[in-house]
């Protein structure tokens, strides 16, 4: 669970986001929106990167802590790694060489621990990317925007590999509504830092999207 | 010396002696340019991205130019004003990576027109001054020998932290989750290498090139994780430098060209047939 303080942030005068208290409860939770309406802004509250007044608080071992980055995996929209890393290497930043061992399995990286990061598609990236976040090992896993570069076929695969972990909370920004439509289970809608919408998927096609999005907005 | 002929005296002082001071400038340049170009991201960076080189140049002039000493002193003190200046500048608005290179680049440019504007009118000294820039090395007193030992221990507290460099290749927020002090880390990284470089440049001058082209000849051959490039950047960096100086003491019989001019071209030379060598599609 994720409690939410009332949120009032903003970048100078340009920007701003206030949103009223709110408990995440069910994952993965998918904060939909136009570009620009603080998804990332919210998502990067949510994992403690930026500090706001009053701290959203995190279920953590059955207590109720300050959110700090360490209790998340965090994808962001363009993960930055060293080119000249291999596979493995990148991979050994999050975790041991049996953590390591688990994700390549999960994700049949096998073939390419010794390829170097520079010279991967961003398919194949993407599914890196995924190992490094299973194998930090925590409950909570924020991602943004996952599926921007990926073909539909990419986007299948990554859908079913993060179909496998039900037991991860996910946060995820999007605004991919055919992967919120097969892995969401609560959504949070944002519109020029105001939060518009919150309920379950179903609802929010029948009758959110026209709040979150421009009106006649095609599925 | 006790015992031993002048060829043994001038081989063991003279050669030897020489041999290790380059040996460990290399090392220097390429340990302090390796975490600076992690930091920054930026595989084209050396300490003189922070305004230390130009500082120490400047001290120098300075120095020669009021007839007072040490120089080294004044060297050294010019150099950590350029970081300074970069670290204040940088800060002004807010505190990321950025701003820190566009205040070196800065930094850099307003004190290198300081340094041509006194060499122009420093008549007499005006060679002096270039072959400062160019960087010079030579036999050492035992405080500049303590000076360099202390830059070399600088460069093994940057390796120790070769686990935290390879999680700061990651973005901000990702070595956040695993548990980096951003700040705290990069402070203390910055700081760390911009004062073994300031060291360095405050007593054999500025030399260019070297610290961009080890670490990355090191990418050609290796791949990974810090504690393996500082190694083989430290390796490569020491031969070019001890190389250069060999080249630079014989190259015309009784003068010797700074050495730094002949690492810059050595370097280039080096780093161009590596580069070209090897496929490089994961430069992209």
């Amino acid at each position: 669970m994720i409690i939410l303080p009332e949120i009032n942030f903003s970048y100078g005068s340009e920007f701003s986001l206030n949103l009223p208290h709110t408990v995440i409860d069910k994952f993965p939770t998918f904060l939909v929106g136009p570009n620009g309406s603080g998804k990332t802004t919210l998502l990067k509250i949510i994992g403690g990167f930026i500090k706001t007044a009053r701290s959203p608080k995190v279920m953590w071992k059955d207590h109720l802590l300050d959110t700090k980055p360490t209790f998340f995996a965090y994808l962001p929209a363009r993960p930055i790694f060293d080119v000249n890393f291999t596979v493995r290497d990148y991979l050994l930043l999050a975790g041991d060489a049996d953590h390591l061992q688990k994700a390549v399995e999960e994700l049949n990286l096998e073939n390419w621990l010794n390829k170097k990061m520079g010279s991967l598609s961003s398919g194949w990236l993407q599914r890196v990317f995924i190992a490094r976040i299973l194998m930090q090992d925590t409950p909570y896993i924020l991602m943004d925007e996952p599926t921007s570069f990926l073909d539909p076929e990419a986007r299948k695969e990554l859908i079913d590999i993060l179909s496998k972990f039900p037991e991860k909370r996910m946060i995820v920004s999007s605004h991919d509504l055919s992967f919120l439509s097969s892995l969401g289970k609560f959504v949070m809608g944002l519109r020029d830092g105001q939060l518009v919408y919150t309920g379950e998927p179903k609802e929010f096609f029948n009758s959110g999207i026209e709040d979150v999005f421009v009106k006649g907005y095609i599925i | 010396m006790w015992n031993m002929t002048p060829d043994q005296i001038m081989v063991v002082h003279y050669r030897i002696e020489r041999f290790l001071v380059s040996s460990a400038v290399g090392i220097v340049l390429s340990c302090t340019a390796l975490t600076l170009q992690t930091i920054t991201r930026n595989y084209l960076v050396d300490s003189s991205l922070l305004g230390v080189n130009s500082g120490a140049v400047l001290g120098r002039i300075f120095s020669m130019f009021l007839h007072v000493g040490p120089s080294q002193l004044f060297s050294l003190m010019g150099s950590l004003l350029g970081l300074g200046a970069t670290f204040a500048l940088g800060s002004i608005g807010g505190s990321d990576i950025l701003r820190l290179v566009v205040a070196g680049v800065v930094v850099n440019s307003v004190l290198s027109s300081g340094i041509s504007l006194i060499s122009l009118y420093l008549y007499t000294s005006a060679s002096s001054v270039l072959s400062w820039t160019l960087g010079h090395i030579r036999i050492v007193t035992s405080e500049e020998w303590v000076a360099i030992l202390v830059a070399l221990i600088l460069c093994l507290l940057l390796v120790s932290r070769s686990k935290k460099l390879d999680l700061l290749t990651l973005s901000r927020e990702e070595a956040m989750t695993l548990g980096i002090n951003y700040r705290q880390e990069l402070t203390l990284l910055l700081t760390t290498s911009a004062l073994a470089g300031s060291l360095v440049s405050s007593i054999f001058g500025v030399f260019s090139f070297i610290g961009v082209a080890a670490p990355n000849m090191a990418r050609q051959f290796v791949s990974g994780g810090h504690l393996k490039m500082f190694f083989y950047s430290s390796l490569i960096g020491a031969e070019l430098m001890a190389f250069s100086d060999v080249f630079a003491r014989s190259i015309i019989p009784g003068l010797e060209v700074p050495t730094g001019l002949i690492v810059s071209f050595v370097g280039a030379v080096f780093y161009l047939y590596f580069f070209w060598r090897t496929p490089h599609d994961h430069l992209a």
